[in-house]
């Protein structure tokens, strides 16, 4: 059954990506061309290009020759006479040939290509070579000699010129081996009576021809290959130098690439708004769609400013605005939310820094930021630092205080995190499956904590992942009660922090700066109201999983954000009633996604939404409800207050830390 | 400029103040048409509407369930007609044709709405209802059994329709509601189900048009079927009562209607039937397909992955416009076989990724959503962005359901009043003949196709039959290639026994001739680049738009083919014939020298080539079978996390038997080390090892579970795309990572080449 995939719009536009497809071939033009300089550096610097039209033969290699040697005369064969002394042919027809100067010495001892022979050296060695190349033979000839004696075997190719050695008529057929037919032009002569008449009495000399012969016979072909090195080198050289190139090219475009725009970080201390002008706004979404807390609308083509409790004065909507037809003014002064400065560093107490929601923007990505941006500043004013005592201690382990650890845990700070519940406590407790929605758009995010759209479960499933690969030193259970100045405070200074733990057992840590990463969650916001004890286990202040209360009764006091997602959840479990109780006369505050879903539930009857209603009195089975019509009683099973929390005030007071 | 007085006596601006009359003036135009000419024709796209100044214009259409064309109305002096523009779905169901000598006003519509959305109170509530009704006339007016009303039953319906929208989604009605209307689509997609043993059973897909709702009325029965939006949909309601009404005085007309629908259903079945089978079946997502113009479709199976595409088009325009990365569909593809469309026999299902590159919507929601109208449509229907005119706000990107539009930095100075991006999607390389893409593709696997009319599947349920301009996919002319082998062998086999018999040599004869003409092949060779790096080259700046050809030269646009693939053919040929040439100059020698060191890197450079070739012909089409998606080896990077996730997401709310195996079977499975070897020579398809793990599953099982194993599939399908994952890496690794290496040794060769001639020379 193929039902339509969901399409929604986006609330941030897709940015332009520059994919591998594009970028796979930047810079191997440049690499081909810097490997293709470095083999003609390599082929120069090693001589590869003056050592000629071919490697010498092994005997004028032996003889140390040089190319003037034979170069120098005009005609290179006249100069071999100066070491082989006179050296014409004993066959006539040659010798009327070498006459004429139709046969050179080179016509069959082409000595730069072919040139090959044999080798008996004094310690019994036997060397057939080849061109540039050697290789030593494992065959007994019987021969011996106290010098080293060379016999020039050459190919029948030499002789293809003139002879047909396919002809038995040929004289030159006489030379070859039989049985060696199929070697072809490459099969050796092996007439060594070229230059001389056999048997001259020159008994060593005539030896060596007969075992150049039994040479001919077991080893017929020169070795070919070889004297890899040079040119295995030259490759090397140059596919060396293009991979350098490119992996160089690689890491500079890395480093060249423009780094995010700088996220604001501190909230503003005065209360701030959007102002639009109406005669050039386009009515295009780009403000509406930045706002994290749906502060605007469209409305009639034209932004307008709806929620102007919920501002939150980062000026995202600002930065959006495609032509500048909104600005964020500054108002009345703020004062619910302690004083700090660029840096997070509270100016109350010097040393602290305040990160995450205590900061007054509710937001996960704000407090990861927060987190790494007040460590990577502390960092850099720690100065001398003793092995003794931390360089910073975290309190709390949400997104702030793990993100901070993170942080400081790269730049190698000695720190410690204590948190009064479990790590990640504040995602612990959002209801099973709440989508954590990943906004404001268009933020950068600082430092290495994860976050994207996803479930609660996924958030804090990679969360917890990151904790334990990373070795996060966070200490669960244990509650800070005091922080006191030691040694006279910051800079030189620091703090003295006591904790307890679950048994009451007191520690204390000694530290140069403080992060307080401990949200504004402090403490839930109760009924104004005398609640019997018997029915406190029925009050509930969050919701873990909505699944337990399935048929049940549930009343839902407040309307922010999370009192709608609970009864949402709720009133989606089978059989739930589900009655919402609110002050106002209308929504006031929370994201418009929640305020659209909660209205589809009331509209389909799934949900009863009862405004202008405060919690009068509680018994056992009912509640009563004042409403403008007069008191309504309501049936219950269980109770959900959701309606904010308390700062934890007092203890930052008893800090130093000024708020409210 | 002024206009006549006339154009302002139209019922609908009559109420307009002198300064909306003056925005009007600003956008809009008068023109002549003379008698006979269009002002505009069926199916063209459009944003305006008309008023007659002089003369006079018919409306004519082929009626719903007629054969003929026939006149609608005819609008004469002072009338206005076109307001059908002013629905959703902007393309027109009438033609418009001057009947005389005519003078008429184009109003832009999207001009009118914003004047008067600006303007509050009756006047606007009373214009927008007259465009309305004046639209839902028209619109009626396309349908056969409209002729046969008296024009009071017409009013009657004129009077109590209405518009509504219901969300992709969401349900017109569902099975037993009470029958409260007879529906026609204005614009959208709706699909009829019923139901079977708790399963549901797609009937039908309607479309722009189609009319549903009726079979229940006469009855007055619940309903027997759901109506289930697949896109957003535009319907006109008429209540109930009224079409009762409506058929007791006019019998013919319910008949009608029901032979009509009973005709779609039979032609539909056979189509139906078939896609609920498959889950990358076309019709998954069947409103992209009727939306799409001008979709662009990559053939996975001849792709190489190469991403020249994508580059190319990053050269033309600066930012590519194409990722690579999208859904996959199986489909059939339509060819003209004697003029008539038909699916092709020789290429079969065929399977295509559907990149993120801008499919031209016949009701484009990026142009609707644009506040200052940079978003333009050619009357081909191409739509593309105006950059002058964009602001940057991205309200074009977040609406487009596809993400085939993205923000890029705006070239140029920056000016105060604009943002510093600008949206950018494919505009077709309006600019020029043909797309950068298309023309750029080594194996032409990626080409533009009209899913309405290419898919053969959605032409059996939406499209016309026969109007296709269906292509030949891939059609392959490997021959020059296959000759060059054979040449190649024969040569190269003779050269090197000669060589190595010492009967040819390479400074002498033939062997030295070969070596000459491999170093004219190897130079040969190096020039592939030009075609394939310089764009500019082939791609031609347009004189005429096509439609302006066909007017004056009487030429259809030709299908853009690509330019390089015969490049590639070439550079291929050559190279086996560079290969037998060096071979016969010389043979198995490997010297010291320069020439060895020229040997060594050639034959490294030739094997690399010759390696790329044969994975370039025997790859895709494996890859292809494992695919579900088509993604870029950067996402493919980070799958296997993404993957764990979701398995472990997806069981987390499963029953102990599904968690009990997942721990024990789909984990072992998905970790499996040679698992993937396995996989990826044997052929299966993803479908194939699916059922062959619910079956090993189904086999332990030995009939326990029953519906505790909800869930299942699920997590079975992520399992087999894990394990195809390593082969999946590896198979776009060997498509792609020889080449940097190829052109790399291709520079070593040509520096050692030139050496090498010159030593020669020299001595």
């Amino acid at each position: 059954m193929i039902q339509p995939t969901e399409i929604v719009r986006r609330r941030s536009a897709p940015k332009a990506e520059e994919t591998s497809d594009v970028t796979r071939f930047r810079g191997i033009a440049i690499a081909s061309a810097i490997g293709a300089a470095a083999v003609l550096v390599a082929v120069v610097a090693t001589g590869g290009v003056v050592r000629g039209p071919g490697p010498l033969s092994r005997p004028h290699v032996v003889a140390k020759l040089e190319c003037q040697s034979c170069h120098e005369e005009e005609r290179p064969s006249a100069a071999c006479g100066k070491c082989h002394g006179a050296h014409t042919s004993t066959r006539p027809g040659h010798r009327d040939l070498q006459a004429s100067g139709e046969l050179e010495c080179s016509t069959c001892h082409t000595i730069h290509r072919g040139n090959a022979g044999v080798a008996f050296l004094p310690d019994g060695r036997i060397i057939r070579y080849g061109p540039g190349v050697e290789e030593e033979l494992v065959l007994g000839t019987g021969f011996a000699s106290n010098k080293t004696v060379t016999v020039p075997i050459v190919a029948a190719s030499a002789c293809t010129g003139c002879h047909d050695l396919d002809s038995p008529h040929d004289l030159a057929a006489a030379c070859l081996i039989d049985g060696q037919q199929e070697l072809g032009r490459n099969r050796p002569t092996v007439c060594f009576d070229e230059h001389r008449e056999v048997a001259t009495g020159d008994t060593e000399r005539d030896a060596a021809h007969e075992a150049a012969r039994a040479v001919s016979l077991r080893a017929p072909l020169a070795p070919t290959s070889g004297g890899w090195s040079g040119p295995v080198g030259w490759l090397g050289m140059g596919l060396l130098a293009s991979f350098v190139a490119f992996a160089a090219q690689r890491t500079i475009r890395r480093r060249k690439r423009a780094p995010s725009a700088p996220t604001r970080i501190v909230p503003s201390d005065v209360k701030r708004l959007p102002v639009i002008d109406t005669s050039t706004c386009i009515g295009c979404y780009a403000c509406v769609d930045a706002c994290p807390y749906d502060v605007l609308e469209v409305r009639r083509f034209v932004a307008v400013t709806v929620k102007a409790d919920d501002c939150c004065g980062l000026t995202l909507c600002e930065q959006r605005c495609p032509n500048g037809s909104l600005v964020v003014t500054a108002g009345e002064r703020l004062d619910d939310r302690p004083r700090v400065g660029e840096t997070l560093e509270s100016e109350d107490v010097p040393g602290i820094y305040i990160a995450g929601d205590l900061s007054g923007l509710p937001l996960i990505r704000n407090a990861i930021n927060q987190g790494a941006h007040a460590v990577q500043h502390l960092a850099s004013g720690l100065g001398d630092r003793k092995k003794s005592e931390l360089d910073v201690l975290i309190v709390g382990a949400g997104p702030a205080g793990i993100s901070a650890a993170l942080e400081a845990k790269n730049a190698k700070l000695r720190y410690a995190v204590l948190e009064q519940g479990s790590a990640a406590e504040s995602i612990r407790s959002f209801p099973r499956g709440k989508l954590v929605f990943d906004q404001p758009l268009g933020m950068p995010l600082v430092g290495d904590l994860w976050l994207e759209e996803a479930s609660k479960e996924e958030l804090l499933g990679k969360w917890l992942r990151i904790v334990r690969r990373e070795k996060l030193d966070i200490r669960e259970g244990q509650r800070v009660v005091a922080i006191d100045r030691r040694a006279g405070g910051p800079p030189a200074g620091g703090f003295v922090v006591r904790s307890v733990d679950a048994d009451g057992i007191e520690s204390r840590l000694e530290s140069r700066r403080v992060v307080l990463a401990i949200g504004r969650r402090g403490s839930p916001r109760k009924l104004p109201i005398d609640i019997p004890e018997v029915l406190e286990d029925r009050v509930h202040y969050s919701l873990a999983d909505a699944r337990s209360f399935a048929g049940k009764r549930v009343v839902v006091v407040g309307l922010g954000d999370v009192a709608m997602e609970t009864a949402v959840a709720l009133s989606r479990q089978p059989g739930t009633e589900v009655t919402v109780s609110y002050r106002g006369p209308e929504f006031r505050r929370g994201k418009a996604r929640n305020v659209d879903e909660l209205r589809r539930a009331v509209a389909i009857g799934r949900l009863r939404l009862v405004l202008e209603s405060e919690v009068r009195h509680l018994s056992d089975g009912e509640l009563e409800l004042s409403t403008p019509s007069g008191p309504t009683r309501v049936e219950w099973d269980s109770l959900f207050v959701m309606i904010g929390s308390i700062p934890p005030k007092e203890f930052l007071h008893s800090i130093g830390i000024g708020i409210g | 400029m002024t206009w006549p007085k006339a154009v302002f006596n139209a019922p609908l601006l009559r109420d307009l103040d002198s300064q909306s009359r003056e925005a009007v003036i600003a956008a809009g135009r008068i023109f002549d048409v003379a008698r006979g000419e269009a002002v505009y024709r069926e199916d063209d796209s459009s944003d305006a509407f008309y008023v007659v100044v002089e003369g006079a214009v018919s409306l004519s259409a082929v009626r719903r369930g007629d054969e003929e064309r026939s006149t609608v109305r005819t609008a004469s002096r002072g009338d206005t007609f076109g307001e059908e523009a002013t629905l959703p779905g902007i393309v027109r169901r009438l033609g418009a044709e001057a009947v005389e000598d005519a003078r008429v006003a184009e109003i832009p519509v999207a001009v009118l709405r914003r004047v008067m959305g600006r303007h509050e109170g009756v006047v606007v509530d009373r214009e927008r209802r007259l465009l309305e009704r004046a639209a839902t006339r028209d619109l009626l007016g396309t349908l056969a059994f409209t002729r046969d009303l008296q024009a009071d039953d017409l009013d009657l319906v004129l009077d109590t329709a209405v518009f509504e929208t219901v969300a992709r989604g969401e349900r017109a009605y569902s099975i037993g509601d009470r029958a409260d209307g007879f529906f026609l689509i204005v614009d959208g997609l709706v699909q009829l189900q019923t139901e079977q043993d708790g399963e549901l059973v797609v009937r039908a897909y309607l479309t722009r048009g189609d009319f549903f709702g009726d079979a229940e009325l006469l009855e007055i029965e619940p309903r027997r079927v759901n109506a289930l939006a697949m896109g957003d949909c535009h319907v006109l309601r008429v209540p109930a009562d009224v079409f009762r009404t409506l058929s007791d005085r006019n019998p013919g007309v319910a008949q009608g209607i029901r032979r009509i629908a009973v005709d779609r259903g039979a032609r539909q079945a056979k189509a139906v039937d078939a896609s609920a089978k498959l889950t990358q079946h076309v019709f998954k997502d069947l409103y992209r397909m009727q939306m799409a113009r001008s979709m662009l479709v990559i053939d996975q199976e001849s792709c190489v992955r190469c991403g020249h595409c994508a580059w190319s088009c990053a050269e033309v325009h600066g930012v590519s416009r194409l990722v690579r990365r999208g859904d996959k569909i199986l489909t059939h593809l339509n060819v003209l076989e004697e003029g008539v469309a038909k699916p092709s026999a020789s290429t079969g299902q065929r399977s295509l990724g559907l990149p993120n590159s801008c499919q031209h919507c016949k009701n484009p929601a990026c142009m609707i959503d644009c506040p200052t109208g940079a978003i333009g449509r050619d009357p081909e229907g191409e739509v593309f962005i105006r950059e002058d005119l964009c602001t940057g706000c991205g309200n074009c990107a977040k609406a487009c359901p596809w993400e085939n539009i993205r923000m890029a930095p705006r070239s140029g100075a920056p000016r105060a009043s604009l943002s510093q991006e600008v949206a950018v999607k494919c505009d077709l390389c309006r600019d020029y003949e043909a797309p950068a893409c298309v023309q750029a593709c080594p194996t032409e696997s990626i080409f533009r196709l009209e899913p309405t009319q290419d898919f053969s599947e959605v032409t059996d349920l939406l499209g016309e039959p026969g109007k296709s301009s269906a292509r030949q996919v891939n059609a392959r002319s490997h021959l020059f290639v296959s000759v060059a082998a054979l040449f190649s062998v024969a040569l190269g086999v003779v050269g090197w026994v000669l060589q190595s018999r010492g009967d040819w040599s390479p400074s002498n004869g033939a062997g030295y001739a070969a070596g000459w003409l491999g170093a004219l092949g190897v130079m040969t060779l190096s020039l592939y680049a030009v075609p394939k790096r310089v764009v500019g080259l082939w791609m031609k700046r347009r004189e005429k738009s096509s439609a302006v050809r066909l007017e004056t030269d009487g030429l259809a646009p030709a299908r853009p083919r690509s330019r390089v693939r015969i490049h590639y053919h070439v550079h291929v040929a050559v190279g086996l014939l560079a290969v037998a040439c060096v071979a016969a100059h010389a043979g198995p020698r490997a010297g010291a020298s320069i020439g060895g060191a020229l040997g060594m890197a050639f034959w490294a450079a030739v094997l690399l080539g010759g390696f790329g070739a044969l994975a370039y012909r025997s790859i895709p089409r494996r890859l292809a079978r494992l695919e579900r998606k088509s993604a870029l080896p950067e996402d493919l990077r980070r799958e296997r996390e993404a993957l764990f996730d979701r398995l472990y997401r997806s069981s987390s709310g499963a029953s102990d038997v599904v968690k009990k195996l997942v721990e024990r079977v789909l984990v072992p499975y998905a970790r499996s080390a040679l698992g993937p070897i396995e996989l990826a020579f044997s052929g299966r398809s993803l479908r194939d090892e699916q059922a062959r793990l619910r079956a090993r599953v189904d086999e332990m099982l030995g009939g326990r579970g029953g519906e505790k194993l909800e869930g299942l599939d699920e997590l079975i399908k992520t399992v087999v795309e894990l394990r195809t994952l390593p082969v999946r890496r590896v198979f776009s690794f060997l498509l792609r990572g020889w080449l940097p290496a190829h052109m790399i040794l291709t520079g070593v060769v040509l520096v050692l080449l030139v050496l090498h001639v010159g030593a020669v020379l020299r001595w």
